[in-house]
């Protein structure tokens, strides 16, 4: 994330720990944000291997009593929470989900890229799927590990068959 | 007589990303919950604070 030709500035940020990995910061607004990073053990089915490792990414305004306003460095922040979270075990996998319900979803896109595209070292890889229900609704799912992860491309391969499997 | 146990099957595709997203809906409302009543939430924001007030402000440099 250091890079010596711009300073970085993002907010401070607490790890609260617990079962859910959660995080906090607050804004320069007094705005509360927690950032968690839930056990997923049924994304690949809890028999396999990669079950005690996978986790859900779930990013709230928890004090929601505050209109948000923009505020460029959240996205930096994010990043900042999500490499302390791979440098406690290099290993983890992350998904990420939003849906089109309330049609806000290229906004959560948006919000998504700009955090993830800061991360400077070119690290991480993330794997992308959209499904449509038969009332036309969209389930965005991201999958995000490390490159340099030795279970690569095993993982990706079940995430898409996981993703991929429609009729079951 | 040989007894086949089936396993129940596992989520995937639709049903898979539908049962994730009302987990993480409820997970939401959790956390603002807990934000406004669990005293191991509240200690976590108010040492926040102090740190940030310390400070004199929340932002870093990273």
């Amino acid at each position: 994330m250091k890079n010596e030709e711009h300073q970085l500035l993002a907010y401070d940020f607490s790890f609260g720990g617990g079962e859910n990995n959660s995080y906090f910061f607050e804004t320069i607004n007094n705005i509360f944000y927690q950032v968690k990073f839930k056990p997923t053990t049924y994304l690949f089915g809890e028999e396999s291997i990669f079950a005690p490792l996978t986790y859900e990414l779930v990013i709230e305004l928890i004090d929601d009593t505050i209109k948000l306003p923009l505020d460029k460095l959240i996205p930096y922040t994010i990043a900042s929470i999500f490499e302390d979270f791979f440098n406690k075990n290099a290993y983890n996998i992350v998904v990420y989900l939003y849906e089109s319900s309330d049609s806000r979803q290229d906004a959560r896109k948006r919000k998504f890229d700009s955090w993830f595209g800061y991360f400077k070292e070119r690290k991480y890889d993330r794997f992308e799927v959209m499904l449509s229900d038969l009332e036309g609704q969209l389930y965005f799912t991201t999958m995000i590990i490390r490159r340099d992860n030795p279970n690569r491309k095993q993982i990706a391969t079940n995430f898409i068959e996981v993703m991929a499997d429609h009729n079951k | 007589m040989e007894v086949i146990i089936e396993k129940p099957k596992r989520l995937t595709g639709l049903a898979l990303c539908k049962k994730m997203l009302s987990e993480k809906k409820e997970t939401q409302r959790q956390m603002r919950e807990d934000f406004k009543t669990n005293p191991e939430i509240q200690k976590i924001i108010e040492e926040l604070k102090k740190r940030n007030e310390e400070r004199g402000t929340p932002i870093i440099s990273l």
